[in-house]
């Protein structure tokens, strides 16, 4: 080895920065705190799961991620940039969208006529992959409201999926699905992460589905981080199997 | 395209003026309906103040041509600008404000400027409670004012102008525009969530519909010859809101049938000294029987139809 490659090892890489980062959060709502100096990294190209029992703030960490709920203190930083007080359209256009705990489409249009609407608009032109990718190309000329739930499920994640994000955020995406669909639609997400390169961070009750698809995970427990870290470690924490997880894990 | 036509000879298969008359206040009252109904269609908000725009814009070109001495196309130029203008203005306030304030808050702002046209400071403007005779000399569209408060005479213009405003809303309505306005009506969030600003595109509707208020409002002022601060307030506004529902707001045609349906109802009704009475029933009758109005009805009846024909046939 040479004493200018033994240089080089021992210089300390910087650290990646993180796509997003939430850094001491705290929202609250009247005088009940949701989340408390909440702080969280997720990396490019990450399939990052976030756990925690009911009201431990898990749509409210995606509310002030995506815009809907302005922190009372902290900072979001996504790609470096400060966006903790940015609206929410303004947040959609640098690369941040969000699909739904409980579905969000435009019910009275057809598939198609929505995801072209989303897709013009942000200058998209490639619809029919994403048809394509979440398998609704069948389904183009149905009105929403009128296919079946899973279905419609797709069709939120593929509005989402609109106008190449970069961090897609999914709230409780197999809400409502019988386990078969949540095996289907986990499997559409990994091969999101995987073949387009978005960075993916989902909330999610079912824990199994998580620990089996999301390379990190994220546990909240009374609006606060009990633990996070890679998708193994977590799950053999004893502090969230005790706070958690019980014998799920 | 045929029927648009045929409709400039009107008065010839009608043979009466007293009915051309009924029409173009049915026509009239019919576009303030539109204007109701594309606020209800397009983004599910009920407004009770389109009294407003039509009053303003009537009085705007009353009062440049009587008081001022205005020709009548620059009088109705301005009116329909100024209109715009103050509801843009107003539009940027009202379109935050939830389903129900929005009701109370139009209706607030029609009522504003019904009690100001009454007032009796401003009666050497307005002609206060009495209302002010329209005055004006020189030519809109080639017609005198003469030609103007003769129904017949002024039949091609008002036609005209009904047929272009339907068939520009139309065309908005089925436009990329159109599309993003239902899709705002139907889920707001998810459109803020897919980048838009609806917002935005409220104000424009707001605006768009107080445009054509204002057109009826101008008809109104040429054709009827009088600018009264009843068409300001309440009683004007729900009348077209009125014709809107008789008609069905989910066509543009539904709201013009239902302000002629209005109108000769009016005409028929209005000495028997019950007419609320029967606005009431008929409404009742159109919920109950009709919903969603007449003119979605006779499509939908239609449709099916010739859909029991064609199974019949085949």
């Amino acid at each position: 080895m040479t004493a200018h490659h033994a240089a080089t090892v021992a210089t300390p890489l910087p650290e990646a920065q993180p796509l997003l980062a939430v850094r001491d959060v705290t929202v609250r709502y009247g005088r009940f705190t949701a989340l408390r100096d909440v702080t969280l990294d997720v990396r490019e190209g990450a399939f990052h799961g976030v756990i925690g029992p009911n009201g431990a703030g898990k749509s409210t960490l995606m509310d002030a991620v995506t815009g809907s709920r302005r922190p009372a203190a902290g900072s979001v930083l996504f790609d470096g940039r400060e966006i903790a007080r940015s609206r929410i359209a303004a947040r959609r256009r640098l690369g941040i969208s969000r699909s739904f705990q409980r579905t969000s489409i435009f019910p009275e249009l057809t598939v198609g006529e929505q995801l072209g609407l989303v897709g013009d608009h942000l200058g998209d032109q490639d619809v029919d992959a994403v048809l394509e990718i979440m398998s609704l190309a069948a389904l183009r000329d149905r009105v929403a409201g009128t296919i079946a739930y899973g279905d419609q499920r797709r069709v939120d994640i593929a509005l989402a999926l609109l106008g190449k994000p970069r961090l897609l955020v999914l709230d409780e995406p197999a809400a409502g699905l019988s386990v078969e669909e949540t095996d289907t639609l986990f499997e559409h997400l990994r091969t999101l992460v995987r073949e387009r390169g978005v960075t993916a961070l989902v909330v999610e009750h079912d824990v199994d589905a998580v620990f089996a698809s999301c390379d990190t995970v994220t546990v909240l427990d009374l609006g606060q981080v009990l633990r996070s870290g890679d998708a193994r470690t977590v799950r053999s924490d004893p502090a969230v199997i005790a706070a958690y997880l019980g014998s799920a894990a | 395209m045929a029927a648009t036509v045929l409709g400039l000879f009107l008065p010839t298969f009608l043979a009466d003026p007293y009915l051309v008359t009924v029409l173009v206040r049915g026509l009239t009252l019919g576009l303030a309906g539109l204007a109701v109904g594309l606020l209800n269609q397009q983004l599910g908000l009920v407004s009770f103040g389109i009294g407003a725009f039509f009053g303003l814009s009537c009085y705007a070109f009353s009062i440049l041509t009587t008081r001022f001495g205005w020709g009548p196309t620059a009088a109705a130029a301005v009116a329909l600008l100024g209109v715009i203008a103050l509801a843009a203005l107003l539009g940027a306030v009202v379109v935050r404000v939830k389903a129900l304030s929005f009701v109370m808050v139009t209706l607030a702002i029609a009522q504003a400027f019904f009690v100001a046209a009454g007032l009796a400071g401003l009666k050497d403007l307005t002609g206060g409670d009495d209302g002010l005779l329209v005055e004006f000399s020189g030519e809109l569209a080639g017609l005198r004012q003469s030609d103007l408060l003769d129904p017949e005479s002024a039949w091609p213009l008002v036609w005209t102008v009904v047929v272009v405003v339907v068939a520009l809303t139309a065309v908005m309505v089925r436009s990329r525009f159109g599309t993003r306005l239902r899709a705002i009506k139907q889920n707001e969030e998810r459109m803020r969530y897919s980048g838009f600003d609806p917002y935005r595109d409220k104000i424009l509707v707001f605006v768009v519909s107080a445009a054509i208020a204002a057109v009826a409002g101008v008809l109104q002022a040429l054709t009827q010859g009088l600018a009264s601060p009843d068409i300001l307030g309440f009683h004007l506004s729900g009348n077209a809101l009125v014709a809107a529902l008789i008609g069905g707001s989910a066509t543009v045609i539904g709201p013009m049938v239902g302000g002629v349906v209005f109108a000769f109802g009016q005409s028929a009704l209005s000495d028997s000294g019950n007419l609320q009475f029967f606005v009431g029933l008929s409404l009742v009758v159109v919920v109950v029987i009709l919903p969603g109005g007449a003119v979605p009805a006779t499509i939908r009846w239609t449709r099916s139809a010739a859909r029991r024909v064609k199974d019949r046939l085949l």
